[in-house]
């Protein structure tokens, strides 16, 4: 008996590390199957941040019969044709990452914040906007400043260690993937991604560990994976780095540790097709800061805990 | 409002939006696109194959699933097709480009609590009726690598003992082993379609490699609904 084999681990357009590349499916030539949907998660500011806010994550991923994919915030294309490999099965490709900017209010694709939103006080909205670009002042000693950044403080509800830190815009990031499959349910994905920021060129690996149950009930499917996040010192300094000039305008103490092990995290996905046309996917995904990036003054909280649920439909 | 009180106002207020987008009916249905994506890989496993065929099967989950009347359709914007049942609820999904890019549904007339799809692998019966116990088992090896290619993890281990031969219900074949020392009626016995499945209600032949027969060819006067390896 063969059992049916989807292995559907959709990826939503998160703002934080990319994940795992998908894997090869084949379809008829010249066809495609693209999944589009949108959904809330609950999630930190920030990576270490403590405060939690919703945000609407849009969730895409689209697969070409060429190899093509995109796959949450990230494009790739598989070289391999495992289908036709005996096991274990190789897949790879190279890959392109997009990761979300970052400034005083946290990170996001679009840095909304709930507090500049059109629904609060105009004065807020501004004094808000303000902060964002305004040097903290806490090591000035200065009365006055003191008492702006009281205000500051009041304004933003709480003060978020962002603030006086050099803001990180979209980067793109490129490298490749290999994943090692040794049964329709487990596979080791690795992917290897660099870009060029202002401390040199940055590199990020991921390792992870995945297993797909495919059908864990009629039209339920579960993914689960638990991997490691390694960044060299460029790629640490970029994301949990201050340097002296932040640490003048942010009063962060200036951190300029060198790289290694990022992160270990964890993620349950669990899609549930409601229709041929309508998937309602969620995930909870747990990581937790190690090493140089756990010590960093901007890391508020050593966990991390993002939930989110997207209804998606399938073109 | 804590966080888990907005996740759990959250998840309700999805568990009421939900159904609307569900499929209005309870009806068995299977994506075609996932239907696909399982079926081709039998075509594109590259090890031999041409004694063994696999089809899809509707199989009833009760004793009592009404089969009379059972009707499996392949529905989408631009596709519409019948898709035939034999006696043992079996039929080849055609691989159509048109209806993946429509992203059509294989869907029953019936409840998902009664019928459930299964991809079934198998021996191909013979139009002659003629079974040459050294293809029979070449075809049951042809059946496990596909199985290990197919679902390693679930397969591991495992080996050829043997295959079955399951007929129509209430129908009365005959089957004979003919050897060089002569020909001998083969024993029937109320069994199930597939070995270790729990109905016993068709006409079954068992034939176990370790019976120590290696030459001769079992005839058979009906053609068998399904042959199936034996795998143990």
């Amino acid at each position: 008996m063969t059992k049916f084999f989807v292995p559907l681990c959709l990826l939503a357009l998160c703002p934080w590390a990319a994940a795992q590349a998908p894997v090869f499916e084949p379809m008829p030539e010249g066809s495609r199957d693209a999944y589009l949907g949108l959904g809330v998660a609950h999630r930190p500011l920030y990576d270490g941040a403590s405060e939690l806010r919703w945000t609407l994550d849009p969730l895409v991923h689209a697969s070409w019969s060429n190899g093509l994919f995109i796959a949450g915030s990230q494009m790739g294309w598989h070289l391999s044709n495992p289908e036709t490999q005996s096991w274990p099965r190789w897949n790879y490709g190279p890959l392109l990452n997009l990761r979300a900017p970052r400034n005083a209010n946290g990170s996001a694709w679009f840095l909304d914040d709930p507090r500049t939103s059109v629904n609060a006080p105009p004065e807020r909205q501004e004094r808000v906007r303000a902060v964002g670009a305004r040097p903290h002042a806490v090591r000035t000693g200065d009365a006055a400043r003191a008492q702006d950044n009281a205000l500051d403080d009041e304004a933003l509800g709480e003060a978020s260690r962002l603030r006086g830190m050099q803001p990180l815009s979209i980067r793109l990031e490129g490298g490749a993937f290999a994943n090692l499959r040794w049964s329709p349910q487990w596979q080791l994905a690795q992917t290897l991604l660099t870009h060029r920021n202002r401390y040199g060129q940055a590199w990020t690996g991921r390792l992870d560990l995945v297993y797909t149950q495919a059908q864990l009930a009629a039209h339920h499917s579960l993914c689960w994976s638990i991997g490691l996040t390694f960044a060299n010192a460029a790629a640490m300094r970029s994301d949990f780095g201050v340097d002296a000039d932040e640490a003048l305008t942010s009063g962060n103490a200036e951190y300029t540790r060198g790289g290694g092990w990022r992160d270990i995290h964890s993620e349950v996905r669990w899609n549930w097709a409601l229709s041929p046309r309508w998937v309602l996917s969620s995930a909870l995904q747990v990581s937790r800061w190690q090493g140089q990036a756990a010590e960093s003054p901007l890391v508020e909280q050593s966990v991390s805990t993002r939930i989110s649920t997207a209804l998606v439909r399938r073109f | 409002m804590g966080p888990l009180t907005r996740i759990l106002h959250l998840l309700t207020a999805l568990a009421v939006a939900v159904p609307g987008c569900a499929n209005a009916t309870d009806e068995a249905w299977w994506s075609y696109r996932d239907a696909y994506r399982t079926l081709v890989r039998f075509d594109k496993q590259a090890q031999a194959k041409h004694l063994i065929q696999q089809r899809l099967q509707v199989q009833p989950l009760q004793v009592t699933a009404m089969q009379e009347g059972l009707r499996l359709t392949l529905t989408g914007t631009h596709t519409a097709l019948d898709l035939p049942l034999d006696a043992a609820l079996h039929t080849k999904v055609p691989l159509l480009k048109s209806a993946f890019d429509d992203n059509a549904v294989l869907q029953l007339n019936r409840g998902a609590e009664a019928f459930a799809f299964r991809v079934r692998i198998a021996i191909a019966p013979r139009p002659d009726g003629l079974y040459p116990l050294q293809e029979l088992r070449q075809a049951c090896e042809q059946v496990l690598g596909m199985q290990m290619q197919l679902d390693p993890a679930a397969h591991q281990g495992q080996q050829c003992v043997g295959v079955s031969f399951a007929f129509a219900r209430h129908s009365s074949p005959t089957l004979s082993l003919r050897t060089d020392a002569g020909t001998r009626a083969w024993p029937l016995s109320p069994g199930p379609l597939y070995p270790g499945e729990p109905d016993r209600v068709h006409p079954t032949a068992t034939l176990r490699w370790d019976s120590g027969l290696t030459t001769g060819t079992l005839a058979t006067t009906l053609t068998p609904l399904v042959i199936a390896a034996w795998i143990e």
